[in-house]
């Protein structure tokens, strides 16, 4: 019994350490608890009991919830031409870019080279809009457009991991029905149960969500699915309702952020191997370059098509280039179901904690979009109607 | 001389004293003040909500610290306007400053230490070295 003590100890002692740099640098703690995760790793070897596991699959299924309830459906709606069509650029241009550098270039197999492009497609939503915070952008209408098109791109990300590996048999279909069924039933159901219970002490909402989330991740993973994607869905449909129920989210967040996503991030860095990572830099420079340029090389010219001003195409194919929980969801997943080796893991890690900082720094610094851009983008947008 | 000055405002001492003095320069200039407090947000964040609440809490500190601002400014003849910016503070003041047309950047000196400073760099360094118009530290 002592020993589990321990072991929660030292977990939660390097928890503690992330919230203290992360306060103190001002970065969020997922980034910080990844980077604390692997030097842990590598250095003191914290146990992976099976109650880690346990709570780290947890805070990746309810931070991929909470992604999802984050979107702003009437965002979508009004610029759902531009967002649909950047998005799956977003997503599909890495993917087949990453999928094929990786198998044909780097030597991965099929199963390999599909994992990798699905690690390295994603676009952080949460990265993308604290930097536009900073400009304000996040209140104009591109960044609006920016924010509705990153939706996108996680929803084709976690489409084609739950999807793509599936085994398709009877427990899938029966996955894909029960989940199909959920969707559509949920958000009625939801909102009259939450009006039912309101805010009692007890967390019966919170509590809801888990079951949910917990019987569709039960299925999915039955079905040789993936538990985000249910969790992303459910996350999206009930968006509407988290969006007018604040308080909610924030006690969802605050105990998802005390008690589980460390779990996620440190374990998530602590099976990096460095010294795999130093003796393959050339390979971790290939994966960065083939995620950046081939967003450059889709999004680019779409950005185009759209009347962007060069400034701000750049912006914004530089903030879309970001990546970090999906990713390293993803790769997770890859590591745990044998599709990928632990090198492989750890580049492809590496590779998305600086595909989260570098294309952000040189957005904020090279690209920061001036207000005659934004002024000329809108007024473009509104003689077009 | 100088008809629109930003006085960067955080609530420490440093950043009072400069405060203090701003406003008097700019009462004898007879210029405008915006006083600019920049509240720093989680970089590189897990989610949206999370951006958020560190906004919210971030807007009742700052409010509370800007009440200063209209203790100082009570019975003098100024014009003066007071700003909340979330982000790096050095680049919102840049920027703030480019985008309002100020000819004047009046900021505090450093609340960090000598070796922070040294590493990773002081803000009124940032903003002496690539702001567009004049920049006065008090001390």
């Amino acid at each position: 019994m002592e020993e589990l003590w321990l072991q929660a100890l030292i977990w939660f002692t390097l928890a503690l350490i992330s919230s203290f740099i992360s306060f103190r640098l001002a970065i969020s703690a997922a980034l910080i608890e990844l980077i604390v995760g692997i030097v842990a790793g590598n250095t003191i070897h914290p146990e992976v009991t099976p109650w880690v596991n346990f709570l780290a699959s947890f805070g990746a299924v309810i931070l991929t919830f909470l992604a999802g309830a984050e979107l702003e459906s009437e965002v979508i709606k009004a610029y759902w031409k531009e967002s649909l069509v950047l998005g799956f650029i977003s997503f599909f241009a890495p993917f087949l870019g990453a999928w094929v550098v990786t198998q044909f270039l780097l030597g991965w197999d099929l199963r390999q080279a599909q994992l990798a492009g699905i690690a390295l497609s994603t676009t952080s939503v949460a990265v993308v809009y604290a930097v536009m915070i900073e400009s304000g952008l996040n209140e104009r209408p591109l960044g609006k457009l920016i924010l509705a098109a990153c939706f996108v791109t996680d929803l084709g990300t976690v489409i084609a991991l739950g999807l793509l590996f599936a085994e398709i048999g009877f427990y899938f279909w029966l996955f894909a029905v029960v989940t199909l069924v959920v969707l559509f039933i949920l958000p009625p159901i939801t909102k009259r149960y939450f009006a039912l219970v309101k805010n009692h002490p007890s967390e019966p909402e919170v509590k809801f969500i888990f079951v949910i989330l917990c019987a569709l991740a039960f299925l999915a993973v039955k079905g040789g699915s993936e538990a985000v994607l249910p969790a992303y869905l459910v996350g999206a449909v009930l968006a509407n309702l988290f969006l007018k129920n604040r308080e909610l989210v924030k006690r969802l967040r605050a105990a998802t952020i005390a008690l589980l996503t460390p779990f996620y991030f440190l374990k998530a860095g602590s099976l990096v191997d460095l010294k795999a990572v130093l003796g393959s830099l050339g390979v971790l420079v290939v994966l960065f370059l083939t995620k950046t340029v081939s967003k450059f090389l889709g999004l680019y010219p779409a950005g185009m098509l759209f009347k962007f001003t060069p400034r701000i195409n750049m912006y914004n194919t530089l903030l879309m280039s970001t990546g970090l929980t999906f990713g390293t969801i993803s790769a997770l997943y890859g590591l745990r179901n044998g599709i990928i080796d632990k090198t492989q893991y750890s580049l492809l890690v590496v590779t998305i904690i600086l595909t989260a900082i570098i294309p952000t720094l040189i957005a904020q610094s090279f690209f920061y979009p001036k207000k005659e851009d934004l002024d000329r983008f809108e007024k473009k947008t509104e003689q077009r109607g | 001389m100088f008809k629109k000055i930003l006085i960067g405002y955080d609530g420490y001492e440093g950043s009072l004293l400069a405060l203090e003095k701003g406003l008097h320069l700019a009462e004898e200039l007879k210029a405008e003040v915006i006083v600019l407090s920049v509240a720093s947000i989680p970089e590189y964040a897990e989610t949206v909500s999370e951006v958020e609440e560190a906004k919210e809490q971030a807007r009742k500190y700052y409010a509370d610290v800007l009440s200063d601002v209209e203790r100082l400014v009570k019975g003098k003849d100024l014009k003066v306007q007071t700003l909340i910016r979330f982000g790096k503070p050095a680049e919102v003041i840049l920027h703030t400053a480019e985008e309002m047309g100020i000819d004047l950047i009046i900021l505090g000196p450093s609340k960090y230490s000598y070796l922070r400073r040294r590493i990773l760099g002081s803000t009124a360094d940032k903003v002496v070295e690539r702001a567009h118009c004049s920049v006065l530290i008090m001390k």
